[in-house]
């Protein structure tokens, strides 16, 4: 095939081949530590180079990386989804209020959704960790109250575009109560743009848990692909496979979502390009 | 807010041995931590507005003072980033745009959205064990040799030696996204008809290119570029932190480690305002600079 036609089918292309890799992280962590045992079990040899007996290596208490990647999947995924999850929830939840509503109500979310979109992120993510002590719930909860904009967002676009047009009057007319409206008329016809941002916004949370916990603010009772790497760093001499390959885990899952994000976004409306961050 | 959190400052000043309570009692004391939270925040609160931070319990120093000594090691590793390689991005989004739907294209775009999914400090973690560890041709951490000579130019070189991996890591991302945006912005621009029109005119395609698209594709980079720098301190911070580069972001790391209120507030602090300011600046000048736009 030529590259042409194949960028032709690469809108479609691009989503299948997300999903794929989607499809293969999520079995390797759902799967993957029924096979491998426990993640914390220390009955290997330390630093063991990958190899018959330890197929990624093993860290420096003789862990198994194959068994502790796999189980991070879980983690990893955990967060992300969860965080995604929530903050669709939340960003639905403000932009069909904004967008239906209107007027005041209106300018006072987007005023709010603008000062959560303007500060650093991060930063603020690891003050609240740093305060509040890390544990997964945390981070999930933190990572979904700072990325709801985008979503409330594009919501409220879509609504403001919906809310006026014929089937909604229809709707109105026949004598739909506020709710049957938002939920029954518009709220369907808005989604398709929030799967893909979630999409995208599962890949930005796992990014973001790795690297809160590659500063040492992760859940410290959680195997998460990021807490291997912190825990990678002081051995880069001597284990180079403790750094490589749960950090090959996290970049499959991040562009398996990101791709996925891409391609569906294509599909869905190919003119709109949104920010991915 | 940082007072709810478990864990007490006097704890990492003490250390771990004995002391007894009127020592502790006299300590709090000292560093004001015996009065109550409210009086605590309205002072704080009146001594930011004076441009005055506080003390580091770890340090016992100005934060201001320290945040001041590490903002330039922190500025030398962005700008690369910020100049560099952003250039390099829009150069290949515009290599991307022309032969837009080609094999290369697809490579290219497939190579910023890598780059764009990689986690930073992953990528540090990678150049030091290919680049610094087995090949050894960069140092691994540190923005001075010990024993590099003190002046001149033989120190910038050192520097530059120490800085081309973590520049590097904390490049990539930047390098995809403004690929990646320069490439969708050039190829909404060069549908336009103004676009028809000049190549009509029997212009080159190398001035078409520079002087008509260029200008206006670039416009919408330059603004996300502005609106990620919190994505850009985010990375600094990681990237400083694998590679021991003395900036603001080890600063904080280990200001996290110690629970030092004063400095992690401190430094947050000037983030915030650091990225408030770029995004106000930003803003400004793309309403400059594109007359569509104007506030009222």
């Amino acid at each position: 095939m030529s590259a042409k036609s194949w960028l032709r089918l690469s809108s479609s292309h691009a989503a299948a081949i997300g999903l794929t890799i989607v499809l293969l992280v999520v079995i390797g962590g759902g799967v993957g530590p029924w096979l491998t045992g426990s993640p914390s079990a220390m009955d290997g040899r330390a630093f063991c180079p990958p190899g018959p007996g330890c197929l990624l290596g093993s860290d420096d208490l003789g862990r198994d990386m194959l068994a502790r990647v796999a189980n991070g999947a879980r983690v990893s995924l955990l967060v992300g989804v969860a965080a995604a999850a929530v903050s669709a929830i939340l960003g639905v939840v403000v932009g069909a209020l904004a967008g239906f509503a209107g007027g005041r109500v209106d300018e006072f979310f987007m005023r709010v959704a603008e000062a959560f979109q303007i500060v650093p992120q991060f930063f603020l993510a690891i003050l609240v960790v740093a305060l509040f002590g890390p544990s997964l719930t945390k981070i999930v909860l933190v990572i979904a109250i700072l990325s709801w904009p985008s979503t409330a967002r594009i919501i409220r676009a879509e609504f403001l575009k919906l809310r006026d047009q014929d089937f909604v009057a229809a709707a109105r007319l026949a004598g739909a109560s506020r709710g049957a409206l938002i939920f029954g008329e518009i709220l369907p016809n808005a989604l398709p743009p929030v799967i893909v941002n979630a999409s995208l916004q599962i890949a930005s949370a796992i990014l973001t848990e790795a690297n809160l916990s590659f500063l040492g603010l992760g859940d410290p009772d959680q195997v998460s692909w990021g807490q291997l790497l912190f825990g990678a760093q002081p051995f880069l001499n001597q284990a180079w496979w403790m750094a490589v390959f749960p950090g090959v885990a996290i970049l499959l899952a991040t562009l398996g979502f990101n791709l996925l994000g891409d391609g569906l976004n294509d599909i869905l409306d190919p003119r709109q390009r949104g920010r991915s961050d | 807010m940082v007072h709810l959190a478990p864990g007490d400052p006097l704890n990492f000043i003490t250390g771990e041995g004995d002391i007894s309570n009127e020592q502790l009692a006299r300590l709090r004391q000292e560093y004001g931590l015996d009065r109550p939270l409210s009086t605590q925040y309205i002072l704080y609160m009146a001594k930011i507005f004076q441009g005055d931070l506080g003390y580091s319990y770890r340090y016992r120093e100005p934060v201001l003072d320290l945040i001041q000594d590490r903002v330039p090691a922190t500025f030398l590793l962005m700008m690369p980033a910020l100049v560099l390689f952003v250039g390099l991005g829009i150069l290949l989004g515009i290599v991307a745009a022309r032969r837009q739907n080609s094999g290369g294209d697809l490579f290219l775009s497939g190579l910023a959205l890598l780059g764009w999914s990689v986690p930073v400090f992953w990528l540090g973690q990678l150049l030091i064990i290919a680049c610094a560890l087995k090949l050894g041709w960069f140092p691994t951490q540190g923005m001075l040799n010990l024993r590099a000579p003190t002046q001149g130019m033989a120190r910038v070189l050192d520097v530059l030696w120490h800085l081309a991996l973590p520049a590097t890591a904390l490049g990539m991302r930047f390098l995809a996204l403004s690929t990646r945006m320069t490439r969708s912005s050039m190829v909404q621009v060069l549908r336009l008809d103004y676009m028809t029109t000049a190549r009509a005119k029997g212009l080159p395609e190398r001035v078409v290119l520079s002087r008509h698209a260029l200008p206006n594709a670039l416009l919408p980079v330059i603004t996300i570029i502005g609106m990620n720098m919190g994505t850009m301190l985010t990375g600094s911070v990681l990237v400083e932190v694998v590679f021991a580069w003395p900036g603001m972001g080890r600063l904080l790391y280990d200001g996290v480690l110690a629970r030092d209120y004063p400095l992690i507030i401190g430094i947050i602090l000037i983030v915030s305002i650091v990225v408030v300011a770029v995004n106000l600046i930003t803003d400004i000048v793309y309403a400059i600079v594109d007359p569509r736009i104007r506030y009222t």
